[in-house]
């Protein structure tokens, strides 16, 4: 449980460590003129589970579409395995606060659409292996509309796995769930990403979920946005519900929720 | 393992069925009663109609000359189906109205589709063609006509013209409307699984804009088929509103009554084809 400062943070990337995704100096300026993130420097490491934090404005969303290839930086680079970012692709998959299925297509193939288009060989086990991962083995021919909100998220991450990427990108997925779904979800993620070790970018504004799932949480600080924290999330794993009676779960909330407070 | 304790099974779809909103309201009645309470209520416009028109008919309020009672109105209608009218058949007659308002819309449908889908698509195409379109469509087709007459002759073709170029111009619209309706994150999940355009055109374009294109070829119909009688009310030698013209030329008030009543009746009939066809291509949206 250790609180390592951004500066050291940043000597670390100069250093050249390279990681499954690295941000140097990224900034973004819209064309409007406005900053949304200035000089970012982190590295996400092959395998963990990291969490960006901080309030709605603070430059996470376009973290995320950086780094899935949506958005370019200004200035600086993002970089995927020591090579920039050219454009999305399904290598770092994406995961969206709405699921955003697409509603006239039935589950299966809804979650086979990526590697059908990709003209990649069978997909349909890996399909039926992580629905039934999932719990939705039974809901394969039903549509979108048929499923709860928690059922389409977890259609929308084996829509994600299928193409087996190296990088999860995760933009506050189960922010639109109530809490019991929510917690459901977390740990459904928490033992998929145990099974496969896929490296985790996940954005979330709820400091409980990020301390819950996360290895290192970045916190974030807005205008412009840049990292204002990183901390070092050494609570033991597998982790469940329990975890957020835990007193150094407890006290990791308390330095996290003094961290956000001082920036208001 | 905690994933299956979370199942909120819809129990609706447990059960193989989709979700009943009827089943679901709270009151006292059965559905049966309610269903049936409901057809009444849809019916009883109709009905009062015709009450109205039996009691001064049939009471003589109103002239039988002005207003024919429905058994003369039905006799005739059987004569009229037996005999036609002016040596047409009343089925050539409905037959040529409504093949040329299936033209029409045909063509309407063909460039409607495809021109919306690239302005919806384009920002480009849009600035094109878009002033131009929203200056002709508030223009009532029908003032087209004599230009029409001039150009094409009577006939089929400045018929076929007119439908199709009303029917375009709203198709054109709500097909636009549709494309651009398109959940954004839709498009970057496109992006993101590695679709190409033609893919992200067949996945998700074009079954997205479907809900649009529908509600335009609703719109388009129903304007195409007001048009084609309007249409053969002036320039034409056959049809349904052709068959009206001469009737009323004639003071043979019964067959401009049947006409009209008829009109009604196929426009019910062909909006409810095309209802049929956007529930078919729609069922997803779970309604």
């Amino acid at each position: 449980m250790t609180v390592v400062p951004s500066m050291k943070e940043r000597e670390l990337n100069e250093k050249g460590s390279k990681g499954r995704l690295a941000f140097q100096h990224v900034t973004k300026q819209y064309e409007n003129g406005f900053v949304a993130v200035k000089d970012l420097s982190f590295t996400v490491h092959d395998g963990e589970f990291l969490c960006i934090l901080g309030k709605s404005g603070c430059g996470k969303t376009t973290c995320l579409h950086l780094a899935a290839g949506f958005e370019f930086p200004t200035s600086g680079a993002v970089l995927a395995k020591g090579d920039p970012v050219s454009g999305p692709g399904p290598d770092r998959a994406m995961i969206f606060q709405s699921p955003a299925l697409l509603p006239w297509m039935s589950v299966y193939k809804n979650v086979i659409l990526g590697p059908k288009c990709r003209h990649e060989p069978q997909y349909a086990e890996l399909a039926d292996s992580l629905l039934e991962e999932v719990g939705l083995s039974r809901f394969a021919n039903a549509f979108p509309y048929q499923l709860s909100g928690g059922m389409r998220q977890r259609v929308a991450i084996v829509r994600a796995l299928i193409g087996q990427p190296e990088v999860l990108i995760m933009d506050e997925p189960f922010g639109a769930l109530d809490a019991q779904t929510r917690l459901g979800m977390q740990e459904m993620l928490l033992s998929i990403w145990e099974r496969r070790k896929t490296t985790i970018m996940f954005v979330t504004h709820d400091v409980d979920e990020a301390l819950f799932l996360a290895d290192r949480v970045l916190i974030m600080s807005p205008h412009p946005g840049r990292v204002r924290e990183a901390l070092v999330v050494d609570l033991p794993r597998p982790r469940d519900y329990r975890l957020f009676a835990d007193q150094r779960f407890v006290n990791l909330k308390r330095q996290v929720m003094e961290i956000l407070h001082e920036k208001i | 393992m905690a994933i299956t304790s979370m199942d909120q099974l819809p129990a609706a779809f447990e059960s193989g069925q989709k979700k009943q909103i009827n089943d679901r309201l709270p009151t006292g009645l059965g559905r049966d009663t309610r269903n049936k309470a409901r057809n009444l209520r849809k019916y009883a416009g109709v009905v009062v109609v015709l009450a109205v028109w039996c009691a001064l008919s049939y009471g003589r309020v109103v002239d039988a000359t002005r207003l024919p009672t429905p058994t003369a109105l039905w006799d005739q209608f059987v004569s009229l189906a037996t005999h036609g009218f002016h040596g047409v058949s009343l089925e050539d007659n409905i037959l040529v109205s409504v093949e040329q308002t299936m033209l029409g819309l045909g063509f309407g449908i063909v460039f409607g589709v495809s021109f919306g889908l690239a302005m919806g698509y384009s920002k480009v195409i849009e600035e094109l063609f878009g002033t131009l379109f929203s200056f002709i469509r508030p223009i009532p087709a029908i003032a087209f006509l004599p230009l029409a007459v001039l150009y094409l002759g009577i006939g089929l073709t400045p018929k076929v013209v007119l439908i199709s170029v009303t029917s375009f111009l709203f198709i054109v619209m709500s097909t636009e409307s549709g494309v651009r309706g398109i959940q954004h994150d839709l498009l970057r999940v496109a992006k993101n699984l590695g679709l190409n355009r033609y893919q992200t055109f067949r996945y998700i374009i074009l079954p997205g804009a479907t809900p649009g294109i529908m509600t335009g070829v609703r719109t388009g119909l129903a304007l195409s088929w007001a048009l084609i009688v309007a249409v053969e009310l002036i320039a034409a030698q056959s049809g349904l509103g052709y068959m009206i013209e001469q009737a009323g030329n004639f003071f043979e008030l019964k067959i401009v009554f049947i006409g009209i009543i008829l009109i009604g009746i196929i426009g019910v009939i062909l909006d409810s084809v095309v209802v049929l066809i956007e529930r078919r291509l729609l069922h997803w949206q779970g309604r």
